[in-house]
């Protein structure tokens, strides 16, 4: 029978950080339910760490309240707070056996000795390192040394676990391994998790939603699904997965101009007195067979990426470049090749626009 | 590989508590809280501020404000600094200072950077001895040096052609003696700086068709750089305010830390006296800004993912290494072993008969064996509290969460005894110590001000070993430990001391080698019952007895070499002990 | 059981006698090392009940410890400190004026001039030229008889004098060399001497011990440091140039402020009481009762007859101006010889 931990619910409240003039968080807002496991996601030196580590309680925050479950955490030293952390260097006590060192938590709160060590031996097993309890950290490969980490973090059931770009010392194999498993783990017990991560690949993965970050501001929060076909901002469009832009005039509510044609928009334009940024992901244009199409280019170059080609197109008459991703059987059935003409549709389901 | 098993049983006990958070949370608790939490490690840190200041700054504050004092106490502005720079012959002391403490600093970097080069680029043998054979100058006092570069360079000098005329008192003397006994301590700041190389940038270079000259331009220097500019800064301060050296063999070429001896000991005027402490605090000063400002541009090159350099057998190699070590442990040897002759001859130079004689202290004048023991007393006891004081306020300041403010002026304050020479932090204990208003005057003449003396005199070079082994440990050790409601205290106990062991064992060795060898600040401080060794030394020469005083050196040095050797066997013990768990991290 | 109690019961009681019973003095000095047991052993063959705590160190620096203590002045007594020292000293107010019994006694030179003297004085410690017989040989150097004839070039290179900056050995030599040729004929004589120095040094008692190892020829030092050298077992002749020598009296006083001035007074009795003076006299020529003095072993007879008549007073007075003087014309170009 697996009994599963209530995780905790978080909010965080109209948080602001100050280093001195320097913005780093401005007017945060997020509600992180109950099990949930929610990815800040951005490039570095948006804010997401600070962030991270405000809700532990390692930096303070100039202003903002901090709610878990039922508690104002806001003021709250880390050590009265509800959480594991998971560190990108894993900050194992090297002088302490895999054993200690998962049992270092569970000693700080004075449980018996006894069921220390049935706990000990519990976590190990479940992240398959009985055989290793005896080692010290530097005898262990790096993923070995992330699961005791891991296990450390956990070892005295918090509320919420917060993992610092847990993957990102790992190299790929072990990554893509570890991922899956701390997935599985958390979705096994049930543990509200917060992962810090700048791979938007390892985000749309693992997370129950993505908080995209740029700049000291969430620029966007929604599940990996959301994100990615409906990005908030050309900032999200661009960091989440490939994306072609192309600068463009509205015409109407629904119409913009595109070179010397107009083009029919799904979605409402944005209210904006500048021009508008459309915006297309490379697997969402349709190529045709020569003469089919809207829109007619010349093949750049193309790049073999295993399951697909990337392959840039010249569009004529706008003297814009597009980046078209195509399986290779349609590329073949289309007989593409470098210097080829090419047609193409830009289905107006697919295009976004974004203020400029 | 192994997995989770998502189908095993996996027990949630529920009744672990998760937090304790306080249920009568009040205004009051949330007090505590913060206190315990962060506000305990600033005043801690405030208070160590509080400690220094009281053991340096207070004391150095009551001496060099009468630089700007006449005898009778009156203000009297810059009059001093005027009359002191008008009456001649000051310029020559300040430039000849500059010019033998850089001439010194060249010579002393340079062998140093050889020696450190040799011993961890090629593979000779027997390095450990040779390591143990480099630092041996700093178990010797400095009155060992003075002795035998007289009889070897000397008038008498068995060596004495070797200077084609030229004379061993003087600036060649000084710099021969300042190298003797700063060689160690730039060894050491090398050595670190070496140790740590990345094997990967030695493949790259290789891998670039680099030859070995290239390779060492382009790699091995850029690497130690920061270990060189750090190791110049420490030896041209130590070199500019050392007097011992220069006031036994320097002859009339007169410094400015000669110069303060002239105006204390041989005039007593204390002002004037002060004012070349001033001005001798400049140009140390600047030597330590400069350090600063480089060093704020290092950033850790050996990183978690570095390859520890092993350097390839190479003869030719071993061959110029060899060649780059020899005459630093020939001359290091030549200088220990002269002392050590020194001590048993009868009557040098004119009764070469060897005797046991001059080692029986019993019957010497300035303490005999007492002052022995007082020495131990007086190193041992400034081991203690000196290692327990540096790496405490080290500690509180690399791994407690402090205002940056807070740990500039920490760092300052921990930073300025080496820019003080030793006789000026004696004299400047008298003043603020002996004060009738001072309420803790009753140390004054006991071992216990010798004690504090000592350990803010060695203060800077101890905190800053400190603060290198803290900064290397994984900064998120605490937040870990927070995070499973660890104290910082504790992991503080079992982490970050059991981690930071080798260091400590260093700092405490680096205490207890000083206390039992220093003798310039001292020499003000000791009381009817404290006369020190090292001092003993000083009187015994002073009294002719140069035999015996070489005697008293070189028991000084064969304990300290004693302690040195107690120290490597605990490191070694340490070492193998934990060699598990370092295995792959060093 | 019952014996240890009484053993110990005794051992406290005879503590606390013993406490009641001994005063102890802190005595600051730069008296010999060798010496201060034998000057304590006396005292106390008279006066038991006095224990001394001796700080001793080189005059230059219990002086600048005396000075530097000066708020809180840690010395009861200062016995055996040279006379310009003590000076410094009773002009800082740092001296309790005190006539011991016997003062009649004393040369009317070794004593401070006030009606209640705030120095005694013990003996007189004088200049002398250390001159090594092997090297002077080795280098055809004559035996020098005057100051006068240590300006003769034959010497160049080959004399080691204090620096009168430093040392008060070396501001010893200069003042009396001021006082007997007067200052011009002085400075010039100085100025011929310069010429033959091959070093100055920091300490007074350097030129002599180099003298003995060799490291020079002549060393202008004082008596002394060369006669226990020679004692020793160095090749040291002792001159004592024929114009008359440099002298400083070594003397005793009591600090102001002691909170045992009974057993300080004590202390200054004895320290001119025959008996005292008896024991100066086995290291030192002259000592501060007329008629006491025996000859000591190499010193020479005429000790007394020797030493100029030492003007302290413009000695201290001009202090300073000598050692500008002095500074100006020797010191920091001398190395660029």
């Amino acid at each position: 029978m697996i009994q599963h931990t209530q995780g905790s619910r978080l909010e965080v409240r109209g948080v602001n950080k100050f280093f001195g003039e320097f913005c780093a968080l401005k007017d945060i807002n997020l509600t992180i339910e109950p099990g949930e496991l929610v990815c800040f996601l951005g490039p570095s030196g948006c804010g997401k760490t600070t962030l991270l580590r405000i809700i532990a309680g390692l930096e303070q925050q100039s202003c903002g309240t901090l709610r878990q479950g039922d508690v104002d955490i806001s003021q709250k030293p880390p050590r009265d707070r509800d959480f594991g952390i998971v560190f990108q260097s894993y900050a194992l006590f090297p002088n302490m056996t895999v054993t200690d060192n998962v049992a270092y938590g569970l000693r700080s709160i004075g449980m018996p000795k006894a069921r220390v060590r049935d706990r000990v031996d519990e976590l190990l097993a479940v992240v398959g390192l009985e055989d290793h309890a005896r080692k010290y950290p530097a005898q262990l490969s790096g993923g070995q040394q992330q699961r005791v980490a891991l296990a450390r973090a956990l070892a005295p059931s918090p509320g919420l676990l917060l993992l610092d770009e847990p993957l990102s010392a790992l190299d790929a194999k072990v990554r893509h391994h570890l991922r899956s498993e701390i997935r599985s783990l958390q979705k096994q017990l049930g543990v509200t998790t917060i992962m810090v991560t700048h791979d938007q690949e390892e985000a749309l993965a693992m997370a129950d939603r993505v908080v995209v970050m740029n700049n000291g501001v969430i620029e966007q929060v929604g599940t990996p699904l959301d994100i990615y076909q409906q990005p908030a901002s050309a900032f999200v469009a661009s960091f989440i997965g490939a994306m072609n832009f192309f600068d463009s005039a509205p015409v109407n509510g629904q119409r913009v101009r595109l070179g010397n044609r107009e083009l029919d928009l799904v979605r409402p334009l944005p209210a904006t007195p500048d021009g508008i940024r459309l915006a297309i992901r490379p697997e969402d244009v349709h190529l045709l067979p020569q003469g089919d199409g809207e829109w007619e280019g010349q093949v750049q170059a193309m790049d073999y990426l295993g399951a697909f080609i990337r392959t840039h197109v010249r569009l004529h008459g706008v003297e814009l470049d597009l980046v078209v991703d195509v399986d290779p059987r349609s590329a073949r059935q289309l007989e593409l090749r470098v210097g080829g003409a090419v047609c193409l549709n830009l289905p107006s389901d697919a295009l976004h626009c974004f203020a400029a | 590989m192994p997995s989770f098993h998502p189908g095993k049983t996996f027990m949630m006990d529920s009744s672990v508590p998760l937090t304790s958070p306080s249920r009568r949370a009040g205004a009051l608790s949330e007090l505590r809280q913060r206190v315990t939490g962060r506000w305990l490690f600033a005043l801690l840190l405030v208070l160590g501020c509080a400690v220094l200041s009281l053991l340096v700054l207070a004391p150095l504050y009551t001496l060099l404000s009468k630089s700007v004092e006449n005898k009778a106490g009156d203000f009297v502005g810059l009059d001093n600094f005027a009359h002191y720079l008008s009456s001649g012959g000051i310029e020559s002391a300040f430039f000849n200072s500059l010019w033998v403490a850089g001439l010194s600093t060249l010579v002393v970097v340079g062998l140093a950077f050889m020696a450190a080069w040799a011993l961890t680029r090629t593979r000779l043998p027997m390095t450990g001895w040779i390591r143990g054979v480099l630092v041996l100058p700093i178990l010797a006092p400095s009155l060992l040096p003075a002795i035998s570069l007289v009889y070897l360079f000397g008038n008498q000098g068995v060596l004495k052609s070797w200077l084609f005329g030229a004379e061993i008192y003087g600036p060649i003397g000084i710099i021969m003696g300042s190298c003797f006994w700063t060689f160690p301590h730039a060894l050491m700041i090398l050595l670190t700086a070496m140790d740590n190389a990345d094997g990967r940038h030695y493949e790259a270079a290789t891998a670039l068709k680099a030859s070995p000259w290239r390779t060492f331009w382009t790699v091995t220097v850029p690497g130690a750089r920061y270990g060189l500019v750090s190791a110049a800064f420490v030896v041209f301060t130590l070199v500019i305010t050392d007097f011992g050296v220069p006031k036994v063999i320097g002859g009339q070429f007169d410094v400015l830390a000669t110069d303060i001896y002239k105006q204390v000991i041989g005039q007593q005027k204390f002002e004037m006296g002060a004012v070349v402490s001033v001005l001798l605090l400049l140009p140390a000063m600047l030597a330590f800004l400069a350090d600063r400002y480089v060093q704020r541009k290092q950033s850790a090159s050996f990183t978690a993912r570095s390859v520890p350099y092993r350097p390839r057998r190479d003869h030719r190699r071993d061959v110029i290494g060899a060649v780059m070590l020899a005459p630093t442990i020939l001359f290091i040897l030549a200088i220990i072993g002269m002392a050590v002759y020194a001590s048993f001859v009868t009557f040098w130079p004119y009764n070469l008969e060897l005797s046991l004689n001059n080692y029986q202290f019993g019957r010497m004048d300035g303490g005999g064996w007492g002052a022995y023991t007082n020495s131990l007393q007086m190193a041992l006891g400034t081991m203690v509290i000196g290692t327990l004081l540096v790496f405490f306020n080290a500690w509180l300041m690399e791994r407690t969460p402090q205002p940056r403010l807070l740990t500039g002026v920490f760092q300052f304050l921990s930073l300025l005894p080496l820019a003080v020479p030793g006789l000026v932090l004696g004299l400047s204990y008298i003043f603020f110590f002996n004060h009738p208003d001072n309420p803790i005057n009753g140390i004054y003449g006991t071992l216990f001000i010798l004690i504090l003396c000592t350990v803010s005199h060695f203060y800077a070079v101890s905190h800053l070993t400190a603060v290198t082994a803290l900064k290397q440990l994984d900064q998120e050790f605490e937040a870990v430990g927070e995070s499973l409601k660890a104290s910082r205290w504790r992991v503080l106990f079992t982490v970050t001391l059991p981690l930071c062991l080798p260091a400590i064992l260093d700092v405490a060795l680096y205490l207890f080698v000083n206390a039992m060898t220093t003798v310039s600040a001292v020499v003000f401080l000791y009381g009817h019952d404290s006369q020190l060794a090292s001092v003993a030394v000083l009187n015994m020469d002073e009294a002719g007895d140069i035999a015996p005083a070489a005697a008293m050196a070189i028991l000084i040095t064969t304990t300290c070499a004693a302690a040195k050797l107690i120290q490597g066997g605990l490191r070694f013990w340490v070492d193998r002990s934990t060699r598990a768990w370092r295995q792959g991290t060093e | 059981m019952k014996h240890l109690k009484k053993a110990l019961a005794l051992a406290a009681l005879m503590a606390a006698v013993n406490a009641n019973a001994q005063t102890e003095l802190t005595v600051y000095t730069a008296v010999e090392a060798e010496d201060l047991k034998k000057y304590a052993a006396r005292f106390n063959e008279d006066h038991p009940d006095i224990k001394i705590n001796w700080v001793r160190d080189s005059t230059g620096v219990i002086t600048a410890r005396l000075l530097a203590e000066k708020e809180n002045p840690q010395a009861d007594v200062v016995w055996g400190l040279a006379g310009t020292s003590l000076l410094l000293l009773k002009n800082e107010g740092m001296l309790t004026p005190y006539a011991p019994e016997g003062l009649e006694k004393l040369s009317p030179k070794f004593r401070d001039r006030d009606e209640t003297p705030s120095w005694v004085g013990m003996d007189a410690w004088m200049a002398a030229v250390c001159v090594n017989t092997i090297e002077a040989e080795k280098n055809n150097l004559p035996m020098p008889t005057s100051w006068q004839d240590l300006t003769n070039p034959v010497y160049r290179g080959h004399v080691v004098m204090p620096n009168p900056n430093s040392s008060g050995t070396g501001f010893l030599d200069v003042s009396a060399w001021l006082q007997l040729m007067g200052e011009d004929k002085g400075w010039e004589f100085m100025d011929g001497l310069h010429q033959n120095i091959s070093r100055y040094t920091h300490s007074g008692s350097k030129p002599c011990k180099m003298a003995a190892s060799g490291e020079t020829s002549i060393g202008v030092s004082f008596a002394f440091r060369g006669a226990r050298l020679k004692e020793k077992g160095a090749p040291l002749e002792l001159v004592f140039p024929e114009e008359g020598l440099g002298w400083e009296v070594e003397a005793t006083a009591i600090v102001d402020g002691t909170d045992k001035l009974e057993a300080a007074q004590t202390l200054v009795d004895w320290s001119i009481t025959r008996q005292a003076m008896e024991m100066y006299n086995e290291g030192y020529a002259i000592v501060a009762m007329p008629g006491v003095a025996q000859p000591v072993e190499h010193f020479p007879a005429n000790a007394e007859a020797l030493i100029i008549d030492n003007d302290f007073g413009w000695a201290a007075s001009n202090r300073e101006a000598i050692l500008t003087e002095w500074a100006r014309r020797y010191d920091g170009k001398s190395e660029a010889k």
